[in-house]
């Protein structure tokens, strides 16, 4: 207790110096002038009296005593040099900046950018042994996953399986929210009873749903478990909702539970329990866990039989050639996302190694301009250890300041990265934020650097050869060698590696700019999109659907403002079409393509602008009774009718009939007649060729749920409120689905577009980053050099040297050190390209790009050396060969 | 002296507790003088030391400083026990009794095994 007291008014004293030594002298001043008094009194002369009292005292080692009890040694010496160390900053601000904003950068960029890759695609999965969780899907002989449904005995079989741990069955289902003024439609995940259990979920409120929610008749009971989004939007996140009913479809639901955050099975609003039953219309979607040390080929193997089996009994769900997929939860995601934000770790690293570089460079740069004042400073009897702690005093402020700004960046960027990473690119579940371990292994990282290039040149500088250096520093002649070829091997890094950023931001807006200004076929302008459930039990038969569908249509057609509507089911551009295999009558070699088939009403085309290029549209009246009509686009006629004309040949779509809840035309799976022929629309994403698709009257088949296409003369949505009262008029009960889209505004949401921004933006923003800090590294290495050689320069002009002479003398070994970096970053640019290429579809003219890099670079590096090389030009012969 | 700075240290913190509790409030150079005398000038004291001594008991709160005048009216710190100080004081001479009492028995046991 009385150590620690003594310590903390030590501590203390550290911080207030000058009161305290103040105290000191005036205590001994008085001391002295008390002896010499004495001394006086026994008969001393006063000259003898002051020498004694003086000797008896030792001023200056009391005082120094004294001064060390009072504060402690080590930390007083610290505060001395950091006070020392933020006066000679500030008196090089430039250089301060630059090694802060290095480290920054490095420390923000990499932990932003691995904390997503992290939240997106390392761990995202908040459930347990979710590593050894599979989807259990097909694929066909093209490649293309199929989701399979599975009925309760094939269930049951799956789980029974003895590679597999446990299973669960999931599906979605579209409801409406009844006995509120407002109707309004919401998506269930119904769950087998065993879920909640199955994902590990720890319910916020109440409970999860349990085995005894679905009774022994296999019949689910009325009880529901909330999602949290759900909730909170709903019921404004009511503690006391459980026990509360919520109506859907007339029948009214138990809440029982609350879900977290975090639990987002299925992306539905609420959870129902699902039975196991082999009722057709009860079909479940299977996720399993494997059984530990169980490999996906052993279960594939084991389960690829069964699926041979089931899809023997059931072949509407497989198609006809397929292998069994066991699909690991993120594998969808991480084919989506996986490259872009790999490449994106890439270019980080890259910025990473450029701001070290810089980092060291300018400190090299630095430590010899502080050779002088170390030399003084030992040669007035500071020791090697001192020296050393105040240079790495001084290291260490700057990397705490730049760790500081790294952390804020991180923060910043992890949001600007989340806000724009492609929509449904990653899980619900996954939480994108700052990853601390990686946060704090960062900024360890950086004070490390920075300690370390403190102790590297506080180990070279702390021992200068005092007499020669004190001696040679007014004779500045051509520099260290061992200090040049570093700084050049530095510069040509920093240079190559720049180029390969610049390079790659180049194509990433490339890539951009090819997805921005392309073709798209059809006018996105004024135009939205609205979903209609429709009620399966009011409108039942496929007459009634398709006349109410049409009154429907003509209600939103005639809300004032609107220009046109069109029915459209799976046709809402840029990514429309339901995918389906197709037979063409008298073609053979067909059966293994698919095409993108919509269901339209005929105002489609106007709506969207798509011209009509041969034969002609089907009216109402052959939409009205079922005709089997369609139109095919441009892609589809290069690609199956090379010679001959489409109009008047037949086309079968042969599955229609099995897409669950929907009512096929009564003639439905007969041959279509091809009577037209339309433009081509960008039908499959926004980065990849137009597929070949057809469109048919939306009587052909009545889903669900529907959309209207809505063109309107000005601002689409604000249109929202006046066609829900004119539906509303129409019929009383028809709610709309919660996010209509507004077709411009829906383009720029597709992955596609979000993607290529994302990239580009990250690419080119890093990237002049990167050109910034090699351009301020190119400028301090040159302006160094020219101070090194001012007396030099003096003698050169002196002689007789024209400027010119000496700008080469100047540029003459940079200009090779840049080059060496040119070519250097352009090999491997253009071997990295080949790489980032394949990774992310960028395909660019890889050679225009790098040129474009490689000017950029060379202009701006042109900048940053001639403007100290001028200086050079400008030395005054007389004063640089007197003052050197 | 210079070899144990914290023995000497706290030897001379003993002997300025005991001084103060004798003779009051006293200054530094008073003390130091006092002590000198009291040891029969065994100790040739170099007075500096007094002031690290008196420092590290003022960090550690058994005394207290003031500026005063002294009897010949020239400027000075006194230093005063604080309570806390006097029961250090109390502590500190027990246990240096007690160590000079087994040193002494350790002694003479020795002179007379020898």
């Amino acid at each position: 207790m009385k150590r620690l007291r003594a310590w903390m008014r030590r501590l203390h004293g550290v911080f207030q110096p000058g009161d305290r030594e103040q105290e000191i002298a005036e205590e001994l001043q008085s001391h002295l002038e008390l002896h010499i008094d004495d001394n006086l009194q026994r008969g001393m002369a006063p000259e003898a009296a002051r020498r004694r009292a003086l000797i008896s005292l030792g001023l200056e080692r009391t005082k120094q005593e004294y001064r060390e009890r009072s504060t402690i040694p080590a930390i007083e010496n610290f505060v001395r040099d950091a006070r020392f160390g933020l006066r000679s900053l500030s008196k090089s601000r430039g250089y301060a900046l630059i090694v802060i904003l290095s480290l920054a950068l490095g420390i923000g960029a990499t932990t932003a950018v691995f904390s997503v890759i992290y939240g997106v695609l390392l761990n995202p999965y908040p459930y347990p042994a979710a590593d050894r969780m599979v989807h259990l899907l097909v694929q066909d002989t093209a490649g293309h996953l199929v989701w399979p449904l599975y009925s309760g005995s094939e269930f049951r079989e799956v789980r029974q399986a003895s590679s597999v741990e446990s299973a669960v069955g999931y599906r979605n289902r579209q409801w409406d929210i009844t006995g509120n003024d407002l109707p309004e439609s919401l998506l269930s995940t119904d769950l087998t009873s065993n879920g909640f259990e199955y994902f590990g979920v720890h319910v916020l409120l109440g409970r999860g749903l349990q085995p005894s929610d679905v009774s022994t008749g296999q019949v689910a009971q009325p009880v529901t478990v909330l999602t949290y989004t759900f909730w909170l939007r709903y019921y404004d996140g009511d503690p006391h909702i459980i026990g509360k009913t919520i109506q859907l479809n007339h029948v009214n639901y138990t809440i029982v539970g609350v879900a977290p955050p975090r639990f987002t099975w299925g992306n539905g609003d609420l959870f129902l329990p699902a039975v196991i039953s082999d009722d057709p219309s009860q079909k479940l979607e299977i996720n399993l866990r494997l059984k530990q040390g169980v490999t996906l080929q052993l279960a594939q193997a084991e389960l690829g039989s069964l699926m041979r089996q089931f899809a023997r009994q059931d072949p509407q769900q497989f198609p006809r050639n397929f292998r069994t997929h066991l699909t690991p939860l993120n594998e969808v995601f991480e084919h989506q996302v996986g490259p872009i934000l790999y490449l994106l770790l890439g270019a980080v690293g890259l910025l990473l190694l450029i701001g070290c570089s810089n980092v060291s460079i300018l400190g090299m740069a630095r430590g010899t301009a502080q050779k002088q004042e170390l030399a003084v400073k030992s040669a007035l009897g500071a020791s090697r250890f001192r020296l050393l702690c105040s240079l790495l005093t001084e290291s260490l402020l700057l990397s705490l300041a730049g760790a500081g700004a790294g952390i804020m960046l991180a923060y910043q960027l992890v949001e600007f990265i989340r806000d724009r990473l492609p929509q449904s690119s990653f899980p619900g579940e996954a939480i994108i934020r700052i990853n601390l371990p990686v946060l704090a292994f960062s900024v360890t990282l950086s004070l490390l650097c920075g300690i370390l290039s403190g102790v590297s040149g506080a180990l070279e500088f702390s021992r200068p050869d005092i007499e020669q250096v004190l001696r040679a520093s007014s004779s500045k002649v051509a520099g260290h060698v061992h200090g040049r070829t570093l700084h050049r091997v530095l510069i040509a890094g920093q240079v190559a590696l720049t180029v390969v950023l610049l390079s790659g931001a180049g194509t990433a807006m490339q890539a951009f700019m090819r997805i921005a200004h392309r073709p798209l076929g059809y006018d996105q302008h004024h135009v939205m999109e609205i979903g209609f459930p429709i009620d399966e039990h009011a409108f039942a038969t496929w007459k009634t659907r398709e006349q109410y569908l049409s009154t429907l249509r003509d209600a939103v057609a005639s809300t004032p403002g609107v220009t046109g509507a069109a029915i459209s089911l799976y046709a809402t551009p840029p990514d429309s079409g339901w995918d389906t295999a197709f037979l063409l009558r008298g073609h053979s070699g067909t059966e293994s393509r698919r095409i993108s088939a919509h269901f339209v009403s005929a105002d489609y085309f106007s709506v969207l602008q798509i011209p009509l290029l041969n034969g002609r549209l089907w009216d109402s009246a052959e939409s009205a009774h079922g005709e089997q009509v369609g139109l095919i686009n441009q892609a589809m006629r290069r690609e199956f009718f090379r010679d001959e004309s489409p109009i008047g040949q037949f086309i079968r779509l042969p599955k229609i009939g099995y897409l669950q809840y929907s009512l096929p035309a009564p003639n439905e799976g007969g041959w279509i007649e091809i009577i037209g022929v339309v433009g081509d629309t960008v039908n499959n994403g926004l980065d990849r060729p137009v597929r070949p698709a057809i469109y048919v009257p939306f009587s052909a088949l009545m889903a669900r749920g529907t959309q209207i296409l809505v063109r309107t003369e000005g601002q689409p949505l604000a249109l929202l409120p006046a066609i829900r009262r004119s539906v509303q008029k129409l019929n009383a009960a028809q709610t709309t689905e919660p996010e209509p889209r507004d077709l411009e505004e829906w383009m720029r949401k597709q992955p596609d577009w979000a993607r290529a921004i994302l990239i580009g933006t990250l690419f080119s923003g890093f990237s002049l980053l990167a050109l910034a800090l090699a351009a301020v590294g190119l400028f301090s290495v040159v302006a160094y050099s020219v101070a090194q050689r001012t007396s030099e320069f003096g003698v050169r002009i002196a002689l007789g040297a024209q400027h010119t002479d000496v700008l080469k003398a100047v540029l003459g070994s940079v200009s090779a050190t840049i080059g060496a970096g040119l070519v250097g970053g352009g090999i491997l640019a253009f071997s990295l390209h080949r790489l980032a290429g394949a990774l992310v579809v960028m395909k660019g003219s890889d050679a225009f790009v790098l040129a474009g890099a490689a000017l950029l670079l060379i202009a701006v590096a042109a900048i940053a050396c001639l403007i100290p090389a001028y200086r050079a030009t400008t030395v005054d012969p007389v004063k640089a060969l007197r003052y050197g | 002296m210079g070899e144990k700075p914290e023995v000497w240290l706290g030897t001379m913190a003993l002997m300025a507790l005991k001084t103060l509790e004798l003779m009051g409030p006293q200054h530094g150079y008073g003390l130091a003088r006092r002590i000198e005398q009291i040891s029969g000038d065994a100790f040739s004291l170099n007075y500096g030391t007094i002031y690290p001594v008196l420092l590290k008991l003022e960090q550690e709160g058994s005394i207290e400083s003031e500026w005063g005048f002294s009897e010949n009216n020239r400027k000075a710190k006194f230093y005063k026990l604080t309570p806390a100080g006097q029961k250090e004081l109390e502590k500190e001479a027990r246990s240096w009794e007690q160590a000079t009492q087994i040193l002494a028995r350790f002694l003479t046991s020795a002179k007379d095994l020898a």
